[in-house]
């Protein structure tokens, strides 16, 4: 399935549609369990990190949250977000602390912040590694990000699922790095574009 | 020149920190979670619409719904029109309510004030703008109004036919008038001794004197 835009997601959600919950699991979701497993120190199938996502979602299923969604915004931030307070009540509910009782996850002032949530664009780009770059080219990017970007490229080929040598790196590495500046272009194009279009709505 | 797809090549810093920033490492939820959230989040929205959805009227119910309404507003209407001219007194009825003020109830108190209020005022204006009172008779009625203790007035009957004969256009005679007169000041007498008998309308009282007074001065 081809994602959905901000857009598309918002109103489904907003008419009830469970397309809408299908999207922000598929397309948010695996970063947001990446970022939050690194975040918690969780393992990869932890049921709480799990649980946390499915949370987020069904609370932006409520009609009261759906309205409120700003679909210009960045929605998997939003996404992120919600998650997270989920799950740092589940943690925190685990290891016997207390938790404030609120139910709005994401507008409650907690004692833990995400110190980080991932950009409109980082979240794009997540996208664009699922659905653009072949299975190869994504253990390559998968094994670089497990090494934090840090490794040389006999290691990295060595981390590789069935193993690889460094030429096949280097040029999976050119690969990625021309489709990465095509989609970086179109995702300029695009944002320009909906500047333009929101200004003159602006305007008008 | 192209560069060879083996030449070595590095990352840079920015894609560096893109790729840690955006690349998922572990896989996000599974197919078949994602199918049971969706069946979860269904139910969730039929359970809140359920719960909120206003109920389904149709047009036969909701048209004798309306038509009731129509006649309760009507009956209503006709009660309240009713109860008015129900309450319409006669000069005496309400002169003996304000005599007998102790066993009267709040409303009925008022009701008799006002009418007697507005009947002496008009009757007065009446009066005045046929030219039928003279001197002595308006300063018989300033004094009804301004003497100390209220002047005892016996009311013997006859407002209602009195005041008909003085919408009549033909002459009226100076012992009709006389007589009316007299009426009007046995209804200045009972207003008076009640804000006597009774304090809390003493103001209610003076206010209404005044406007008498200013009838009375035409």
């Amino acid at each position: 399935m081809a994602p959905l835009d901000n857009d598309q997601i918002v109103k489904h959600l907003r008419c009830g549609d469970p397309r809408g919950v299908e999207a922000l699991l598929t397309q948010f979701g695996p970063l947001a369990t990446t970022q939050l497993s690194k975040r918690f120190g969780l393992e990869e199938g932890d049921h709480a990190l799990q649980d946390c996502l499915s949370d987020a979602a069904l609370a932006m299923n409520q009609p009261e949250v759906a309205d409120r969604l700003d679909a210009n915004r960045n929605l998997g931030g939003y996404f992120y977000r919600t998650a997270f307070y989920s799950l740092n009540r589940a943690v925190k509910l685990r290891n016997g602390q207390p938790v404030p009782l609120e139910t709005d996850h994401a507008e409650i002032a907690d004692d833990a912040n995400p110190d980080r949530v991932p950009t409109a664009f980082e979240l794009a780009v997540s996208n664009f590694v699922r659905e653009e770059l072949t299975p190869r080219e994504q253990e390559l990017l998968r094994a670089e990000a497990e090494a934090n970007c840090e490794e040389t490229a006999e290691q990295v080929a060595r981390r590789m699922p069935n193993g690889s040598t460094k030429e096949v790196v280097y040029q999976l590495r050119h690969r990625i790095k021309g489709k990465m500046e095509r989609f970086r272009a179109d995702w300029n194009k695009r944002n320009a574009r909906s500047l333009a279009t929101a200004s003159q709505e602006g305007e008008q | 020149m192209t560069e060879p797809e083996h030449a070595p090549v590095e990352w840079t810093d920015e894609e560096k920190a893109l790729i840690r920033a955006a690349v998922p490492t572990v896989a996000g939820p599974s197919s078949a979670r994602i199918a049971a959230v969706m069946k979860l989040a269904q139910k969730q929205r039929d359970a809140i619409e359920t719960t909120t959805r206003s109920p389904q009227i149709g047009i036969f119910p909701r048209m004798v719904a309306m038509l009731a309404l129509m006649a309760m507003l009507a009956g209503g209407g006709y009660w309240i029109w009713n109860g008015y001219y129900q309450d319409e007194l006669s000069f005496g009825d309400a002169l003996d309510a304000l005599q007998a003020h102790a066993n009267r109830e709040q409303r009925e108190l008022q009701l008799a004030l006002g009418h007697i209020h507005s009947n002496v005022s008009d009757t007065t204006k009446l009066l005045n703008s046929r030219d039928l009172l003279t001197d002595p008779m308006r300063a018989s009625l300033r004094d009804a109004l301004t003497s100390a203790a209220p002047l005892e007035q016996d009311y013997e009957g006859g407002f209602e036919a009195a005041t008909a004969a003085l919408l009549d256009p033909t002459p009226m005679a100076t012992e009709d008038v006389l007589t009316l007169i007299s009426m009007l000041k046995a209804g200045i007498y009972r207003v008076r001794q009640v804000a006597v008998e009774r304090p809390e309308l003493e103001n209610y009282v003076k206010n209404v004197v005044v406007w008498w007074r200013r009838a009375v001065d035409g």
